[in-house]
């Protein structure tokens, strides 16, 4: 399976705040990869970066093999690129903005464009500027769709978008990237809607990857265990030990171990409980785990 | 943007006849012998109501052209199309660039020409001398218009507007007729010289530099 993304030794500041340092990670063909972090980890800055919107610091990113900086147009037509916010050029109407990228894309298929706008209750006249935000999504998401591109950067697709529209464009780009095995580079605040369609999460902590594994992997291992602790004693973090927190004689600790080697684990801090319950966790309590509440 | 154009396009339609018209009202008044008097004694040009109008065409395009481009960074999806960036920059300034000069020169040789069944060759001529400088700075602010825009960084959009109020204050400093002469090729040097300044823009916008 080839490598589409292949970001090395990723280093960036803004001003002296360091956002990454020697990040390192690829995406291979055909997976479905989410980007998750806190406000202001870098989320849009990879996606920046990835498109040649911004000289990193340090290192490189190469998309089907190319420098970023320098993509040939052959390569931009192999990448459908959502921003942040469903931006599209807002002076066009629905008909204008399809004539408009269609005179570029060499693959360009105009039915699932039209299949989601017909969808929408809008005329053809209309221009994008006076739609709603769900609305854009939907034009957006149908550009992207029409490019019929090899690999889709999406930056935070749900951003202002209401439940509906949520669903409607995850379960449209779910059926879309199943059938068509596109390979898929996302980003979103919403990690429910994450679940549903990623094969592989990259999990960002302040200035480093803090995780990249398969969502099965993520959410079939990694578990919450709650016990009690009778004298509130501390449990330290440790690299298996995720978040442990004690309050009011119970503590609360993250981990992908096993329970047994997790209760060993409580006992080296002297905590001895009686009573230890793990819980299966969905992906956004496993990111709340993993990143912490704040 | 095309309204936009053809409401441009109007204006400097609209002008021709009111311009020739108010020739022959003072030619009416005060008689064509001591007009071409007092135009060729005292260097007056009864044509500097167009001193600032090719200058206001120019910006009004260049920021309307540039302003919804770079809103939301919509740019971004611009130079993302697979074309040449280089050359997509080039197609966006020579559609207004083009668009302008094709108003300028219809409407001013169509001016020129009206005007020639009532003014001699040499006076027409010095006026175009005295007209070029303002056409230049309409074509050269609507280039710095782009370059403003595209901008990435307030503050240094800042700077650029300065730069090119000052740029274009060299275009418009006279409007006599013979006072850029010498100079007028300098300014087209000037305004030739300023098509680059958008590609310095691009340049920055392309290395991520914050707002």
């Amino acid at each position: 399976m080839s490598t589409v993304i292949q970001c090395e030794n990723i280093t960036h500041y803004y001003g002296k705040r360091l956002i990454y340092e020697d990040l390192n990670f690829t995406v291979a063909q055909g997976k479905i990869l989410g980007l998750l972090g806190k406000n202001g980890t870098g989320k849009t800055t990879i996606i920046n970066i990835l498109n040649g919107y911004l000289k990193p610091y340090s290192g490189a990113c190469y998309l089907f093999g190319e420098d970023m900086r320098v993509l040939t147009p052959a390569t931009k037509a192999r990448v459908g690129l959502l921003l942040e916010g469903h931006v599209q050029h807002s002076y066009f109407n629905i008909v204008q903005i399809e004539k408009f990228y269609s005179r570029f894309f060499p693959n360009w298929k105009s039915e699932p464009y039209w299949e989601l706008m017909n969808r929408m209750k809008v005329t053809k006249k209309q221009k994008l500027s006076t739609m709603s935000c769900g609305q854009r999504s939907q034009v957006a998401l149908g550009l992207i769709l029409a490019q019929n591109p090899e690999l889709l950067i999406l930056d935070d697709f749900s951003m202002g978008l209401d439940p509906g529209y949520r669903r409607l464009f995850v379960d449209y780009l779910r059926e879309y990237v199943t059938t068509t095995g596109k390979t898929v580079f996302l980003t979103s605040h919403i990690i429910q809607d994450m679940e549903k369609l990623i094969d592989e999460a990259i999990i960002l902590d302040f200035g480093k990857i803090l995780l990249h594994r398969s969502t099965k992997e993520i959410t079939g291992q990694f578990r919450r265990f709650r016990f009690n602790c009778p004298h509130n004693l501390k449990v330290e973090a440790t690299d298996d030990l995720y978040h442990p927190k004690v309050l009011n004689g119970y503590g609360e600790v993250y981990s992908f171990l096993p329970k047994q080697d997790v209760l060993a684990a409580i006992k080296k801090h002297g905590v001895l409980p009686t009573k230890i319950e793990e819980e299966h966790l969905n992906l956004e309590d496993a990111f709340i785990g993993l990143t912490g509440k704040y | 943007m095309r309204w936009l154009l053809a409401g441009l396009a109007g204006v400097f339609v609209a002008i021709v006849p009111y311009l020739v018209l108010s020739l022959h009202s003072k030619f009416r008044f005060a008689g064509k012998a001591h007009l071409w008097a007092v135009i060729a004694e005292k260097d007056v040009n009864m044509i500097s109501q167009l001193q600032y109008l090719p200058l206001v065409a120019g910006l009004m395009l260049g920021l309307f052209q540039f302003i919804p481009e770079m809103n939301k960074k919509s740019f971004k999806l611009t130079l993302h199309l697979p074309h040449p960036e280089k050359l997509t920059v080039i197609k966006m300034m020579l559609f207004g660039f083009v668009s302008l000069s094709g108003i300028f020169v219809t409407t001013g040789g169509l001016l020129l020409a009206l005007m020639r069944f009532s003014l001699p060759t040499a006076i027409i001529g010095a006026w175009l001398i005295a007209g070029l400088p303002w056409y230049l700075a309409g074509l050269t602010a609507y280039l710095l218009a782009a370059w403003v825009c595209i901008e990435p960084s307030w503050k240094q959009r800042a700077i650029n507007g300065i730069v090119s109020g000052a740029l274009l204050a060299v275009f418009l400093r006279t409007s006599g007729s013979f006072g850029y002469m010498y100079f007028t090729p300098g300014l087209v040097a000037v305004c030739l010289l300023v098509i680059l300044f958008p590609f310095y823009s691009v340049f920055r916008f392309k290395e991520g530099v914050p707002e």
